[in-house]
């Protein structure tokens, strides 16, 4: 397993997801061409501090960064492909699963998976907490909806 | 840094995470993989032999803890050579009780028997007991076979071809990471007990949606480890 630090532009991601190609069970449906999504994601080397906890989500580098951390599969975990503001306090970040497995099953292990995302606006300065909702992931659906304090 | 949480996260530790010997099937196990690291998250499956617990093969470790920190035990006898994604857990005491109710409950039952999976009829119900989902309803679906191999055969991601499987339907965000490993059973009302039919392997298709959940006979383990029995 790959545990380096992955960086894609959106060109990238439009190329890897613009095709709605389904490879193996896993179905990857085209990300919006006018979103870019800079991030980086790794596997937590001591696992959750937490824990049971299925969701953590933390603001980091004067709420330039958003944390978002979760169980996943390592060999075919989900990656951020979208960020969208629905106010300028809210903010939806969207999932989809990475095919790096051409060809086969997933196995149901789990790490805890990191994803640091690079939020393309500021946010005001008079905001004290922001709600972000996630989609995509595989976590319940009380977990979805975090309020984070910046 | 500020962070949070899921609201509704326990404050304690479920009984799952923090079980103690004799470990039961549905256990939160964790491990020290032997490539992806520390603090990686199986599930435990049925006692064997009266002395061992199963559990998958992918699940790659040497040895296995509880959230908590105790020893639930250390790899024994795996069967990848064989083509199957099984191992055992021995060197502790292990139960005949399947943990049963949601990932925070502490409801057990017994499990004990081996299901002729050659029996199920399509779409029967089949409960999965892991760590991640807790107890859930799945849909039997038969044989897994994957495009380009032999029939009940795969390719289990990373790991290679892994035989002897079976699919069901599971519905979003159940049967996920972490449930490897869990054990699959069939209930039965006459004697108030479930019998073992699978352990968890690996999922087909978006985990958030509709999915596939792909494990184990418990007839072709119990058949490689000499006609052991379970529970």
């Amino acid at each position: 397993m790959d545990n380096g630090r992955w960086r894609l532009t959106a060109t990238l991601l439009t190329l890897a997801l613009g095709t709605s190609t389904v490879l193996a069970g896993c179905s990857a449906t085209p990300a919006s061409p006018t979103e870019s999504i800079d991030y980086q994601q790794s596997v937590a080397e001591a696992g959750s501090e937490s824990i049971t906890a299925e969701v953590s989500v933390a603001a980091l580098d004067d709420g330039k960064v958003l944390r978002i951390e979760r169980w996943e599969s390592p060999e075919c975990w989900t990656v951020p492909v979208s960020v969208t503001w629905d106010t300028e306090t809210s903010v939806r970040v969207g999932f989809e699963t990475e095919p790096t497995v051409e060809e086969g099953s997933c196995p149901n292990t789990a790490a805890w998976v990191l994803s640091d995302i690079t939020i393309d606006q500021q946010i005001p300065a008079s905001v004290d907490e922001i709600t972000v909702k996630l989609d995509g992931l595989a976590i319940s659906p009380e977990s979805s909806e975090v309020t984070v304090s910046v | 840094m500020s962070t949070s949480t899921s609201p509704w996260t326990p404050t304690s530790n479920p009984p799952r995470a923090n079980d103690t010997a004799p470990f039961k099937a549905g256990t939160d196990i964790r491990y020290t993989d032997r490539s992806a690291g520390e603090g990686m998250r199986c599930s435990s499956a049925f006692r064997l032999n009266g002395n061992s617990m199963l559990t998958a093969e992918h699940c790659n470790g040497n040895s296995f803890k509880t959230v908590v920190g105790t020893d639930v035990g250390s790899r024994y006898l795996p069967l990848d050579s064989i083509s199957l994604d099984v191992m055992l857990i021995a060197n502790k005491t292990y139960s005949n009780l399947m943990y049963t109710g949601g990932q925070y409950t502490n409801s057990t039952i017994s499990a004990t028997g081996n299901y002729p999976y050659y029996t199920l009829p399509f779409g029967v119900q089949i409960l999965l007991s892991g760590t991640r989902s807790g107890q859930v309803s799945l849909g039997y679906t038969g044989n897994w076979t994957q495009f380009g191999y032999a029939d009940g055969c795969h390719n289990l991601g990373g790991e290679g071809k892994r035989c002897q499987v079976f699919g069901a339907n599971a519905d979003p965000d159940e049967c996920i990471g972490s449930d490897s490993g869990g054990p699959l059973a069939v209930y039965d009302p006459a004697n108030g007990r479930v019998i073992p039919v699978g352990i968890q392997s690996a999922t087909n298709g978006d985990r958030t949606d509709y999915h596939k959940c792909i494990a184990t006979r418990t007839m072709a383990v119990t058949y490689a480890y000499g006609g052991a029995t379970l529970g």
